[in-house]
């Protein structure tokens, strides 16, 4: 499960229930197409939606995962065959469409204006998908705590005085591994088994002073006020969403000076059927410049839409934590393909620091 | 022993024998429930680790079934693409093992096993960058069941339970998965069956193991021993208790595995510390407890009324009988009883004469002595009549014993009759009539009016003998005499009212029988006249102020004395006027006769061998003895004796019998005088005359000698005496029977010449010489030696101027 796009609908009931409101409005009073939407959470602007429903007729119904083996499961069983569009990171993405699971969009890139997007981002969706958002990882710590600002990933899982006992940290494969391997001076996707070897030294080091094994989000949304947590682990999205759950206004987001890994969010079209009018015409309406600004806005990640962006308003804009500065888009890649036995090591890695970690087995 | 000392002895070993005895009966129940109960308790603490162990089994079982049954894992499982399923499926299945093992801590392994045997997914804590290692099950369990798996033979669920070197106690499971089928369809095929191995440390082993070992007692080592036994489910879910060597024994056996547990003896017996010091503790307490409660109750109940029985029976005399009779029903009751029945019978016997059921002397002065106390309290008279049969003896001597005890028999009956309440003048009280001895009786008249109405009675008495006294058939001719004292008049008290009827008593029979005579001013007299008689001549007797005179006997013709009569003077009495003719019959009654004889005899026997021995003397000592020695059998011995001791010639010794002491057909005298006269000296009748020994019975006697009482000398003299002198008439008969005659009492020269010329052989009497002191005695002899030497000088010389 990644964490990624951690479920926003808790945050803004109102608003949602002002979205079904409007669906229902509009289901009754166009019987147009529908479009099936397989999305996180809070991931669209829903006056982004409400206009493409107004202005081409069809109608968007969504349906949410929250985890991304829920989604995956649903892709293997052939279940998303029933989706319309499906919201895929781009690496599953990749690995799914070389067993043809979904539809080729190359037909759709005057559509949708593909010259548009980041080249970056293009090539991570590849054929199959239509680059949505990005973002990058870092750590998330409280100014008011800390002694010193924090610089390193180092101090993740070697942390100052200050923090220990009050980290909050999330055991993903990938994610925590690449931060492991980042602390250690590694690349973060690197299959050096000694440097694999000294990120699982860290990780194992790390749980002594973990105050939960969780993510910093969830962490924060179970305990509210009354958190204890001063580090995390997390997205450039999250610090807001600290602040508002804690109620404290000192945290911030970084990217350690090592570095960091950046995600990419695709629209994909499951290749079972040939994508219908209105499943383009959603595809071609998202990926407006205008249309992807506002959304970007609505939804605070940065979007692929290269196009886009002097749209956006400035506030928006000059956040360096969303919206990445082109030096560190260009020396962080963006997720590569790993080899099965690396991943498979990284799996194991993981499971074995949480294993340990409950039986209470204690790093040297 | 006492009893109480017995009591003692036999109950402390009898309670302690019981208690024991009971203690150890205790203390096998004890160490029978001990046994059971450490058994139902090593049961169910096996039982709750099967239960335990059943529980571990099915979480385990569901926790895998859950992760094989999961869309994580089925996704992982059916992922098409390895990649894909590295990426998007492993992170969470593993997840999933991870919570499955935070769920069962116990697990260890947890791994999926492609059919090659390679892990696709191993969840074990450790190094995660070698390659998986395979699971640590025992031998080549895991390797065979592959291998089975791989041929198609083996698709159903493996389950084992085992330990390690270490006593790890595991369970393992190993269970076909298919990537598209339902685990359970055991028809799947082998191709693509991936096998899950779950191994699982199993906890509850370790804490039975804990939990007996702390109650049990941690310094006795509990034998544990666990088996696989795969083969053993038809004898799965069994208990068994048994004992080896002492030890017990538990075995439980499961369809998984069988577990033994072995609990030393040592532990069993130290178990039974606690009980064991208890029922020591309990023996000893109730031993003391009850030996001194039962000591204490048999000595209430039975030691002290035995007791309190035997003090009443010392207390107890028959004057004062402290048994009571009690109306109980227990046995010392009955002992009391039975003791008390006993002492009256002892009494009775005592108290009465058993011929005619009569109270005896000794009862009788007992009840004399109580009536006149009460009689004295209230004033009131009594009569005391002292009854002596007359000629009795007559009966018991001609008519034998039989005849004589039937008539004091009958005897006894009529005077009870006579004296019946309604026609007595007394008022007849309790044993009042008794019979003293052989026929004398003795009755008291309580509350008579005096001297007449003991008359009455007293003249009843005589007039029953007025005919005779008939006893079967016969009449005796026999008579009462009867003394008769009144009280207060002749005395106050038992003993002093007694004598005094007797006195009465004697004082009739002396008046000539067949009478009875009140106590009067004269027989008290004579009473007190004998009285000091006695005392006197108790004292000489003691102080030997008594000495013998010497009355010479004379040759009739030569007028020479030829011997002596011994007579005894008492000088304290002779001051008083009392002579031997009075004082010795006082004595004869006292019984101090004998000393009196036996004192004259040797006195008389040491002045005969002194005259002898110092003068030659060649006389006769003729001393006189009572008629008492008669029935003295060892007076014959005892003059034997004297005899020898003085050596002196029997033949000088002539012993006097007065005629009127004996008595005719006499057997017992008769052999006494036989035995002395065996001794070699004479006998003499003396006083011979005055008694009516018949003439024939003179041959009976052993008699050498008769001595003419002094009456017959005198009545020679007397002018009025016409008919021929009796002296005659003994000299006549001595004559027949060639008897030797000395006549006593010569005291005129006309006796003497009568004597002479009658032919009485020897004389004495005041005539021819008084009788002399031991001095004049001597005397006497030593002139009449002397006259016998010149006589015998003159004689030769007559005989040579002759010659």
């Amino acid at each position: 499960m990644s964490p990624r796009r951690f479920p926003r609908s808790a945050l803004t009931p109102r608003l949602l229930s002002a979205c079904a409101c409007l669906l229902l409005l509009v289901a009754t009073q166009l019987r147009a197409e529908t479009v099936e939407l397989y999305t996180w959470h809070s991931y669209w602007g829903e006056e982004v939606l409400g206009q493409f429903e107004v202005e081409s007729g069809h109608q968007l119904r969504r349906s949410y995962f929250d985890d991304e083996s829920v989604r995956d499961a649903v892709i293997t069983s052939g279940r998303y065959q029933g989706f319309d569009i499906v919201v895929m990171d781009a690496l599953t993405l990749q690995i799914v469409s070389e067993h043809g699971l979904f539809a080729d969009l190359s037909s759709l890139n005057d559509d949708i204006g593909a010259d548009n997007f980041d080249p970056r981002w293009r090539q991570a969706c590849g054929v199959h998908g239509v680059p949505y958002t990005y973002g990058a990882l870092g750590m998330l710590y409280r100014k008011s705590v800390a002694a010193e600002p924090l610089r390193s990933w180092r101090q993740l899982f070697v942390p100052p005085p200050e923090h220990r006992g009050r980290v909050v940290m999330f055991m993903d494969n990938i994610d925590t591994s690449a931060a492991a391997l980042l602390a250690g001076g590694a690349p973060p996707y690197s299959e050096d088994v000694a440097e694999l070897r000294q990120a699982y030294g860290l990780m194992r080091q790390q749980q002594r002073h973990l105050l939960a094994r969780n993510y910093g989000l969830s962490y924060a949304s179970e305990h509210g006020l009354a958190s204890q947590m001063s580090l995390t682990f997390g997205y450039s999205s999250d610090e807001l969403e600290l602040r508002e759950l804690t109620g404290q206004e000192d945290w911030t987001f970084l990217i350690p000076e090592e570095g960091t890994l950046l995600w990419a969010d695709c629209l994909a079209v499951p290749s079972g059927s040939p994508a219908s009018a209105a499943t383009r015409d959603f595809l071609a309406f998202i990926s407006r410049p205008a249309v992807a600004a506002r959304n970007a806005e609505a939804i605070g990640y940065a979007t692929a839409n290269r196009s886009a962006l002097p749209l956006i308003d400035e506030s928006t804009r000059g956040d360096e934590q969303v919206f990445l500065s082109e030096s560190i888009l260009r020396e962080v890649p963006v997720v590569p393909r790993l080899t099965v036995p690396a991943v498979r090591l990284r799996n194991r890695m993981v499971h074995a620091v949480v294993v340990d970690a409950q039986a209470g087995v204690v790093a040297p | 022993m006492r009893l109480t000392q017995r009591v003692n002895y036999i109950l402390l070993p009898v309670i302690l024998l019981v208690f024991t005895l009971a203690a150890i009966l205790i203390y096998r129940e004890i160490a029978q429930d001990s046994r059971q109960q450490l058994q139902g308790q090593i049961q169910r603490e096996m039982n709750v680790v099967q239960q335990e162990v059943d529980l571990e089994l099915r979480s385990l079982r569901a926790e895998l079934s859950h992760i094989l049954n999961s869309a994580d894992f089925i996704n992982f499982i059916n992922a098409g693409s390895t990649l894909f399923q590295v990426y998007a499926f492993e992170p969470s299945t593993y997840a999933l093992l991870a919570t499955s093992r935070l769920n069962n801590p116990g697990i260890e392994e947890l791994q999926i096993l492609a059919p090659t045997g390679e892990a696709v997914l191993a969840s074990s804590s450790g190094d995660p960058f070698g390659a998986p290692s395979r699971p640590g099950l025992p031998a080549t369990v895991l390797e065979d069941y592959l291998r089975q798996v791989a041929a198609e033979q083996e698709l159903v669920v493996r389950e084992i339970v085992y330990q390690d070197l270490a006593g790890v106690t595991r369970f393992a499971v190993l269970q076909p998965v298919s990537p598209r089928l339902l685990v359970k369809d055991s028809q799947q095929s082998g191709s693509d069956i991936h096998v899950a191995v779950l191994v699982a440390r199993l906890g509850a082993f370790d804490g039975l193991r804990e939990r007996l070992q702390q109650q049990l007692g941690g310094e006795h080592e509990l034998g544990f021993s666990l088996a696989l036994d795969s083969a053993g489910s038809a004898s799965a879910d069994q208990f068994q208790a048994t004992v080896t060597a002492g030890d017990l024994v538990f075995k439980q056996v499961h369809r998984l595995y069988s577990l033994e547990l072995k609990v030393p003896e040592a532990l069993l017996w130290s178990r039974l510390q606690g009980a064991r010091l208890n029922l020591l503790l309990m023996v000893s307490a109730l031993t003391v407890f009850s030996f001194l409660a039962l000591r204490l109750l048999i000595q209430r109940q039975i030691l002290r009324p035995v007791n309190e029985l035997v003090q009443r029976v010392r207390e107890s005399h028959h004057e004062n009988i402290q048994l009571q009779r009690i109306d109980s029903n227990d046995e010392v009751s009955e002992l009391n009883n039975a003791y008390v029945n006993l002492l009256q019978d002892i009494h009775h016997l005592a108290s009465f004469d058993h011929l005619t059921g009569l109270a005896n002397r000794r009862s009788f002065q007992l009840i004399l002595a109580r009536q006149l106390h009460s009689a004295r309290n209230q004033s009131a008279q009594s009569a005391l009549l002292f009854i002596d049969l007359d000629n009795f003896k007559r009966v018991n001597d001609q008519y034998g014993h039989a005849t004589g005890d039937r008539l004091l028999q009958k005897f006894s009956d009529q005077l009870q009759e006579s004296i019946r309440p309604e026609d007595v003048v007394a008022s007849m009280g309790e044993n009042v009539l008794a019979r003293l001895a052989g026929d004398e009786f003795a009755l008291l008249l309580n509350d008579t009016d005096g001297a007449s109405g003991a008359r009455i009675v007293a003249e009843r008495i005589l007039g029953m003998f007025d005919q005779g006294f008939e006893v079967d058939g016969v009449c005796h001719n026999i008579n009462a005499s009867i003394g008769i004292a009144l009280a207060p008049e002749d005395g106050n008290h038992a003993q002093t009212l007694l004598r005094n009827a007797d006195a009465a008593m004697y004082e009739a029979k002396a008046n000539g029988k067949n009478r009875y005579q009140f106590f009067n001013r004269d027989i008290a007299s004579v009473m007190s006249r004998r009285q000091k008689i006695e005392k006197v001549l108790d004292r000489a007797l003691d102080s030997e102020h008594l000495h013998l005179v010497y009355m010479p006997i004379f040759e009739t013709a030569s007028l020479r004395p030829t011997g002596v009569e011994v007579l005894l003077r008492c000088p304290a009495l002779a001051e008083q006027g009392i002579g031997p003719d009075e004082f010795i019959p006082v004595a004869e009654s006292t019984g101090q006769i004998k000393r009196i004889d036996l004192w004259v005899l040797e006195e008389a026997l040491l002045h005969l061998r002194c005259l002898r021995d110092e003068h030659g003397y060649q006389g006769f000592f003729a001393i006189n003895i009572s008629a008492v020695e008669l029935h003295n059998e060892a007076f014959p011995q005892q003059v034997s004796e004297l005899i020898a001791r003085y050596g002196i010639d029997p033949a000088l010794l002539e012993l006097e019998i007065t005629e009127t002491s004996l008595v005719s057909d006499d057997a017992d005298s008769i052999e006494t005088l036989q035995a002395l006269k065996a001794l070699g000296l004479r006998l003499a009748l003396d006083d011979f005359g005055t008694g009516y020994t018949a003439f024939n019975q003179l041959a009976s006697y052993p008699v050498d000698t008769l001595k003419i009482d002094r009456s017959f000398v005198n009545a020679i003299s007397d002018s009025s005496q016409q008919k021929r002198p009796m002296v005659d008439i003994i000299l006549t008969l001595a004559e027949l029977y060639d008897l030797h005659v000395i006549a006593e009492g010569v005291e005129t020269a006309a006796e003497l010449a009568y004597l002479q010329h009658s032919g009485c052989q020897q004389l004495q009497g005041y005539f021819l010489s008084m009788p002399l002191s031991w001095n004049a005695l001597q005397q006497l002899v030593l002139e009449e030696q002397a006259l016998l030497t010149e006589q015998r000088e003159k004689g030769e010389h007559l005989k040579l101027v002759v010659d």
